[in-house]
């Protein structure tokens, strides 16, 4: 099982559905139809799980940071809301 | 100066200080959240509407607070409050106008962290109507440190001109306030990207500033002048 340290040092299970719900949020806040923003959220969840298969932990920024990249070949609107997910002030 | 000039300039002043990076950050999270969740542009007007109508009934419960306040104690007291709101809005502004040179850097307009993680919630959890007018409400604590001033610099402008006290001055005033906002609302509604709206205001954030430190200052010193009788004012 792989791990996720969190921002707050807190660690928990990597959790797909998570990371799904949060990229196809992301396209849909971009107005990309439902139907492409699962395919999205489909591709990057496997380059992720490509990603994360030799790694037993990460911190949660890193995934993050990955995330954004395979989002961004994808769609850059939804990349850039995904990455700035945090308010900005 | 008239009513007419004075509305010119508070209405003036609101929509320079309602463009604010932080109050166009929460308001752009609402709609990014509410459109994540696979909303409509009827939800995104609901929760727009209901925003504004949370913030506007915050600045009318401070704006008729502060005339109370003013009210209650005499004139002479109260003109020393005026100065007090018009040093304080001054050094304020020289803060707004620092990050303008230097975003960020040193002393800075920034929310208290807990009401950051707070609006963090609110903007990617719960997206319901109620919930919508309760972010407006928090939105003017975030942004207490600018549009708060601001709000008690234009009351304390309003009494000192001898205006009287009425909920319609701060009900058009919050809603000068909520310009940049609706503008925001618009765009989202007909289709413009909420990234588009954030890249935007990522690059105009220095200028907002500056405008709102100016406006601050503006305000400020048309009190000093109407207290000094310098300018004389009929309403």
């Amino acid at each position: 099982m792989k791990h996720i340290v969190k921002r707050s040092g807190r660690t928990e299970a990597y959790d797909e559905r998570k990371l799904y719900a949060s990229i196809y949020a992301a396209c849909l806040a971009v107005r990309e139809p439902v139907g492409a923003a699962e395919l999205v959220a489909e591709r990057v969840c496997a380059d992720m799980q490509d990603w994360l298969k030799p790694k037993s932990e990460v911190s949660s920024t890193d995934i993050r940071t990955h995330a954004t990249k395979y989002l961004k070949q994808l769609n850059e609107h939804a990349a850039f809301l995904y990455a700035h997910h945090r308010i900005m002030w | 100066m008239n009513t007419l000039d004075i509305l010119l300039f508070i209405g003036v002043v609101a929509a320079i200080s309602g463009v604010s990076p932080t109050l166009i950050s929460i308001f752009t999270s609402l709609m990014a959240g509410t459109l994540g969740k696979g909303r409509t542009n009827t939800r995104l007007w609901l929760n727009g509407i209901a925003f504004f109508a949370g913030f506007i009934s915050i600045v009318i419960i401070i704006g008729v607070s502060f005339w109370l306040l003013l009210d209650s104690v005499s004139n002479q007291t109260a003109q020393y409050i005026a100065v007090a709101v018009s040093a304080v809005a001054i050094g304020a502004a020289i803060i707004e106008i620092k990050d303008y040179f230097w975003y960020g850097r040193g002393v800075s307009h920034k929310p208290h962290k807990r009401l950051h993680s707070l609006i963090h919630t609110r903007t990617s959890k719960r997206f319901g109507i109620s919930s919508s007018f309760l972010l407006g409400s928090i939105a003017v604590a975030a942004t207490a440190s600018n549009i708060g001033l601001v709000i008690i610099t234009v009351t304390s402008l309003l009494f000192v001109c001898g205006a009287t006290v009425g909920i319609s001055w701060f009900l058009l005033f919050g809603m000068c306030l909520l310009v940049g906002a609706f503008a925001t609302l618009i765009a989202v509604t007909n289709n413009i990207k909420v990234s588009a709206v954030i890249v935007w205001k990522e690059e105009s954030k220095a200028v907002m500033r500056l405008g709102s430190g100016l406006a601050l200052i503006a305000t400020a010193w048309l009190i000093l002048l109407v207290l000094s009788h310098t300018l004389a004012v009929s309403l």
